[in-house]
């Protein structure tokens, strides 16, 4: 036996470690794929843990989101609960008491507007857009309730006709019908239009218009407007291409995203002294920042960025408290895909 | 009888040496038939979608140009020196016949791999120019009169430039190549709203129309939204000058996908676009650019160019409406990003 094999016994090992390698090969080469390394975007009904090892149950109050497939999740104590599921829901907004929601619901052709209780059940239908003919249909979003809870401030496609389409900011009062409503703007004709109205307690709204630059391209820029129809004040700089305003609880801080007309986000937060901006601080920059968002005590910024190096919009943290320091953002989740162009509600 | 039997046995058994040659053999024989059927399947239609030839019937100087009916794809440039592409994208439904489609994007690509440089640059759809088949008319047939062949000499010879690569994906391989790679995450400059936009992608009629609302921001795209943020023209000012920088935004979103990309991508890549791609590169071509891609990874890095006013305007030539080219001021722009 010494310095041997028998020959049918090495011909079965050889046949056994050639079928083995090829078949190694084979899935390991697969597993290189990059497609086999996208992570799938979790079910809906699939709720998944946030990360252990964040601070994601140290995040105060109650936090809604919706997901890329239109579901609606709450977040209360680390804890994601699904709420509505797959139906077109996006950018909910909360009450100033944090009992109700308005929220967006967009179906094929057009987007209605709902009241939602706090734990995601409907109260009430606000705005029905569907219409018989496809041109007779609307488009409503990014509502917003005023602090005595009387109107919803919201971008809606009227007037309109023909190969032009561009939102407007109106307001509508709670229980109103479209017919009741108050146009504030009139969007620029061929740029999209106004969107991203918050009412302020004065009376007038932040919003963000888009508009032609000399060059011809369409920047975004944050306006300020004290009644409907007036001239309005920009906070930003048309290069600066500024968007999706939060104001801080105690309205004395705006936190925005600006790309400058480039494909990354700048995350920028100023002192808003109700018709300026000054001590502009850029605090995150060269990113993919979406939909930032005041914690209700003011102590830090919510915001969607994609994971990274690549992937789904997730939910990250951004203390403000030491503005000294340039704040390191913390990655909440793992796995989500929320949709970034729908606002995130945060009560207290 | 005893001595036979030993001799049998001597003659069953193997040397220990010869056993680890035989499985060393085998080892690099079965990690050489795990590639080979993991790329076989797939490389049969990758070898099919590229490495196409067409018929370049340009009429400038071989300097310059192809010379006269020579087909592409041309000599491989210098590997990792500059190289220019014609990118093509085309409806391809079913209001279409397949090999007749227009162009409805139209982007000239230069790559430089050594200074880490890309020009981009769309060709408006309508430009009135002289056709490579014979006759004037809206650059967008050139590709429906006589293939890609004639699509790339219509843009040498009016372009003044040489083509070295050209690359057609119809709308719905775009979209199967984006739901494929994971969606593409992009910054959509401004809301995109359009009641007139054709449904046409699905089963339906193909002559129909549907309202899409693409809102503004950073956002992960499908492979559906993609397509309606760069194929919707008519809420645009601009209109195809508006939807030329869109499709050249959603371009550097794929560019930046594609780092993540290697050659074992490949085999599922052909699978997926089967029929919906079709490229003078070769396989291993494609190959050796990923890397490329992954190298330029400066944003400031990409130039884009849109040929709006002053380089063109809007006129009407027998009645319909086009673009017409001041060429004076095309060519020296052109001519400097595109040596």
């Amino acid at each position: 036996m010494n310095g041997t094999l028998t020959r049918p016994l090495f011909a079965v090992f050889l046949a056994l470690l050639v079928l083995t390698l090829s078949i190694t090969t084979y899935t390991y080469i697969g597993s290189r794929s990059h497609r086999a390394r996208v992570r799938p975007a979790p079910t809906t009904t699939e709720v998944q843990r946030p990360l252990p090892d964040r601070p994601i149950s140290h995040l105060p109050g109650t936090l809604y989101l919706t997901n890329e497939r239109g579901s609606l999740f709450k977040l209360k104590q680390g804890v994601f609960n699904l709420l509505q599921s797959e139906g077109g829901w996006t950018q909910p907004s909360p009450s100033s008491d944090g009992k109700r929601l308005v929220i967006v619901r967009r179906s094929g052709f057009h987007s209605d507007l709902y009241l939602l209780d706090q734990d995601g059940q409907e109260v009430a239908q606000m705005l029905g857009n569907a219409g018989r003919y496809i041109d007779q249909n609307h488009w409503a979003f990014y509502p917003r309730l005023t602090g005595d809870g009387q109107k919803i401030f919201f971008s809606y496609d009227s007037p309109k006709g023909g190969y032009e389409v561009d939102l407007s900011i109106w307001a509508l009062p709670v229980g109103g019908s479209i017919s009741q409503a108050r146009r504030w703007t009139d969007g620029t004709s061929y740029t999209g239009g106004d969107v991203e109205p918050i009412p302020l307690g004065s009376g007038g709204m932040i919003y963000t218009s888009f508009d032609f630059a000399p060059d011809g391209t369409v920047h975004p820029q944050i306006w300020v407007m004290p009644r409907p129809f007036t001239q309005g004040t920009a906070l930003t700089s048309m290069d600066d291409a500024c968007s999706q305003p939060a104001l801080s609880p105690d309205g004395t801080r705006l936190a925005m995203i600006c790309t400058g007309g480039k494909q990354t986000s700048r995350l920028v937060v100023a002192q808003f002294t109700g018709s300026s901006l000054t001590g502009v601080q850029v605090l995150l920059d060269g990113q993919l920042v979406a939909r930032p968002t005041w914690a209700p005590d003011g102590s830090g910024l919510a915001f969607l960025a994609p994971e990274l190096p690549e992937g789904l919009f997730q939910l990250w943290w951004l203390s403000t408290a030491a503005a000294q320091t340039p704040p390191a953002p913390v990655q909440l989740t793992i796995g989500y895909d929320f949709d970034a162009t729908s606002t995130i509600a945060w009560i207290g | 009888m005893v001595h036979g039997r030993r001799a049998r046995a001597s003659q069953d058994r193997l040397p220990w040496t010869a056993a680890i040659l035989l499985v060393l053999t085998a080892s690099v024989l079965s990690g050489v038939a795990g590639s080979f059927a993991y790329f076989l399947p797939a490389a049969v239609l990758a070898f099919q979608a590229t490495g196409q030839s067409a018929d370049v019937r340009s009429t400038l100087s071989p300097a310059i140009g192809n010379p006269s009916g020579r087909p592409s794809p041309s000599p491989p440039p210098d590997p990792g020196g500059a190289f220019t592409v014609l990118l093509l994208g085309s409806d391809d439904d079913d209001k279409f016949y397949a090999e007749h489609v227009l162009t409805q994007s139209m982007i000239l690509v230069r790559v430089d791999p050594k200074a880490k440089q890309v020009t981009m640059l769309s060709i408006p759809r309508d430009l009135y120019v002289p056709l490579s088949v014979g006759g004037s008319g809206k650059i967008d047939g050139a590709y429906s009169y006589g293939g890609a062949g004639a699509a790339v000499a219509t843009v040498q010879n009016n372009f003044r430039i040489h083509v070295d690569e050209w690359c057609w994906i119809g709308l719905k391989g775009l979209i199967k190549l984006i739901d494929e790679i994971g969606g593409i995450d992009l910054v959509t400059t401004h809301t995109v709203l359009d009641d007139f936009y054709p449904a046409d992608v699905g089963e339906g009629d193909p002559y129909g129309y549907e309202r899409v609302a693409v809102l503004p921001g950073p956002q992960h795209l499908d492979g559906t939204h993609a397509l309606q943020y760069v194929r919707s023209r008519h809420d645009d000012l601009r209109s195809d000058f508006g939807r030329s920088e869109r499709q050249q935004q959603v371009l550097l979103a794929l560019r930046a996908k594609a780092r993540m990309l290697g050659p074992a991508d490949i085999p599922w890549l052909a699978q997926l676009l089967a029929g919906e791609v079709k490229t003078s590169m070769s396989v291993s071509r494609i190959i050796g650019l990923l890397p490329v891609a992954g190298s330029i990874t400066d944003p400031a890095a990409v130039r884009q160019i849109v040929l709006g006013p002053p380089y063109t305007h809007g006129g009407s030539v027998d009645g319909q409406s086009a673009v017409i080219p001041d060429w004076g001021q095309i060519l020296p722009l052109v001519h400097q990003y595109f040596p």
